[in-house]
């Protein structure tokens, strides 16, 4: 009982806080967010060519780039339309990442030649993020769940031009839906008074670090061919992603 | 003392453009100006001609009789006045100059087969000058005067050429000499085209890679001016051998001997799109690919941009 009384004590005192230093210093209008993240990326290319195939692995993906990771750089920015409960937006978010590796010859044996994948991936997608806590209490954690509508460009190349496979061009559009949830961490906490002056000085209230893991599953609906195979290149990943979001 | 200024500018196979220098003061100026700091020629510009403009600013009380415009060229150093076997391409006196005051301008034009050091040819064909050498003509432009009296400005005169105004000649550089052959590194067989590595001699500014395959009844060249050492040659048969050497080109258009040949052949490769095919992807392409979502995507994109430039 008496550790009761003490927490909704230090609760108490840490609301009074909270209210004494909203009321001290005066926040500018907030209603946008921008993130900017990085992340290793592996699409599912493979796992797509597998849907109907009679083949064997590896595919393509595998075999092209060893099957390692290319580097995903996206921006997204947010348009908050709620914010009485934690804050919920609607969010655009525009990539781009390519993968560089060596064409092989009918041995299958890498050749000086140069291939690449390129991806320009775009998301539309609702956010909401649960800064309560911070807004409350001061704890400078904000978890947050996305959902959306994912829609990516891709382009294959080969010798510095676009590959051409019996006179079709390797280049087109992927989509599907795509999730993320992660955990962003208040850097406004270890300098209050640089994080006003970011505030006064160009109007970002607030600024974080973040940690997030993405599930996409982008195979234009898992729709196929007559002959059964996949009608999409699949760029379905699970991956994380680490980046730097600012409110303002 | 006359105040002068002239310029020059020399183009080889160019427009001539003429401007006229603007007079500083009572103190002589004397300038050649041309956008090539520069000419390199080689044999096959014996036949040129080169073609420069000069143009004088003075004024009448300046000008001696004695002042006379000279602009020659030399396989020398730039004196007061052409030599004896230099040669003269401009000599024009003030009076035969009728603008009264301020000045004028002119052009001329330097045939390359008369500079000093080129033969004529018995067969009257161009003359040119030895094979393999490097021999530096210069074009100089002069201009005498009196001494300027130092209240009046008026030049005294009873001096002949007490002052030279001479302009900053320009370089003429007859070039024969053709470049070391350079060195031919790998072919590398690409699809349906070969990479041709090699290192070049230091002067040279041009490469051409020469290839033939069996069907082609001659060397077939692809020029490069980069100043990477790598040539590619595109459009090529896979699995056919070609032959391929290179050539290095100097600034003056001399060529080098060619390299060692080599025999390269392009191969079939597979890049990430034809894995894909051959593999039994059959993905969607163009913009066909595209489901509504990406207008929505787009939609959603345009909005908040909207939002955000009306805030």
């Amino acid at each position: 009982m008496r550790c009761v009384v003490v927490a909704v004590g230090l609760l108490a005192a840490a609301e009074a806080a909270a209210e004494a230093k909203v009321q001290k210093y005066g926040e500018s209008p907030k209603n946008m967010a921008a993130e900017l993240r990085v992340g290793a990326y592996t699409p599912f290319i493979d796992r797509g060519l597998a849907v109907g195939s009679s083949g064997t692995a590896p595919f393509a993906y595998a075999r092209t780039f060893g099957g390692s990771s290319m580097l995903l750089g996206e921006l997204e920015i947010d348009r908050q339309f709620f914010t009485a409960f934690g804050s919920i937006a609607l969010a655009a978010t525009v990539g781009y990442t390519e993968k560089y590796g060596r064409a092989l010859d009918a041995t299958g044996a890498a050749t000086p030649e140069v291939t690449a994948l390129q991806l320009l991936p775009m998301k539309a997608s609702v956010v909401y993020r649960f800064d309560w806590l911070n807004l409350r209490y001061h704890i400078p954690l904000v978890p947050y769940v996305k959902g959306g509508f994912a829609l990516t460009h891709w382009w294959m190349s080969k010798g510095g031009k676009t590959e051409v496979v019996n006179g079709v061009p390797g280049l087109g559009w992927s989509y599907g839906l795509v999730a993320s949830g992660g955990l962003m961490f208040l850097l406004d906490v270890l300098d209050p008074r640089l994080a006003r002056d970011f505030d006064t000085g160009v109007g970002v209230n607030h600024t974080y670090i973040f940690g997030e893991f993405n599930f996409a599953e982008i195979n234009n609906f898992g729709r196929t061919t007559s002959s059964g195979h996949l009608a999409a290149l699949d760029l379905s990943a699970r991956y994380w992603m680490f980046g730097l979001a600012f409110e303002y | 003392m006359v105040a002068v200024a002239l310029t020059l500018a020399l183009l080889l196979g160019q427009s001539t453009t003429t401007t006229t220098p603007t007079q500083v003061n009572n103190v002589p100026l004397l300038t050649i100006n041309s956008s090539q700091a520069a000419t390199v020629f080689g044999t096959s510009g014996c036949a040129g001609t080169i073609s420069g403009a000069w143009a004088l600013r003075y004024t009448q009380q300046n000008i001696c009789s004695f002042s006379r415009l000279k602009v020659w060229t030399t396989s020398g150093n730039c004196e007061n006045e052409p030599a004896g076997t230099d040669v003269t391409v401009v000599d024009r006196t003030p009076n035969a100059v009728d603008l009264p005051a301020t000045g004028t301008a002119g052009t001329f034009d330097i045939q390359i087969s008369k500079l000093p050091g080129f033969v004529t040819t018995n067969d009257g064909g161009v003359a040119c000058g030895q094979p393999k050498t490097n021999v530096n003509h210069k074009v100089c432009a002069s201009f005498p005067t009196g001494n300027l009296q130092q209240f009046t400005g008026i030049a005294d005169c009873s001096s002949n050429a007490t002052n030279w105004n001479k302009a900053t000649s320009l370089d003429l550089n007859y070039d024969s000499v053709p470049p070391d052959p350079p060195t031919l590194g790998d072919v590398i067989g690409l699809d349906q085209k070969l990479i041709v590595n090699f290192t070049r001699a230091a002067e040279t500014e041009t490469m051409i890679a020469y290839h033939q395959g069996p069907d082609d009844a001659n060397p077939i060249a692809t020029e490069s001016t980069s100043n990477v050492d790598r040539i590619e040659i595109d459009g090529l048969t896979n699995g056919v051998d070609y032959t391929v050497y290179v050539v290095g080109v100097d600034a003056a258009g001399n060529a080098s001997d060619p390299s060692e040949t080599k025999t390269g052949r392009p191969i079939e490769t597979h890049g990430i799109w034809q894995a894909v095919k051959d593999d039994g992807g059959e993905p969607a392409t163009g913009c066909s690919s595209v489901g509504l979502g990406s207008l929505a995507v787009l939609a959603l994109g345009t909005w908040i941009v909207r939002r955000r430039a009306q805030r």
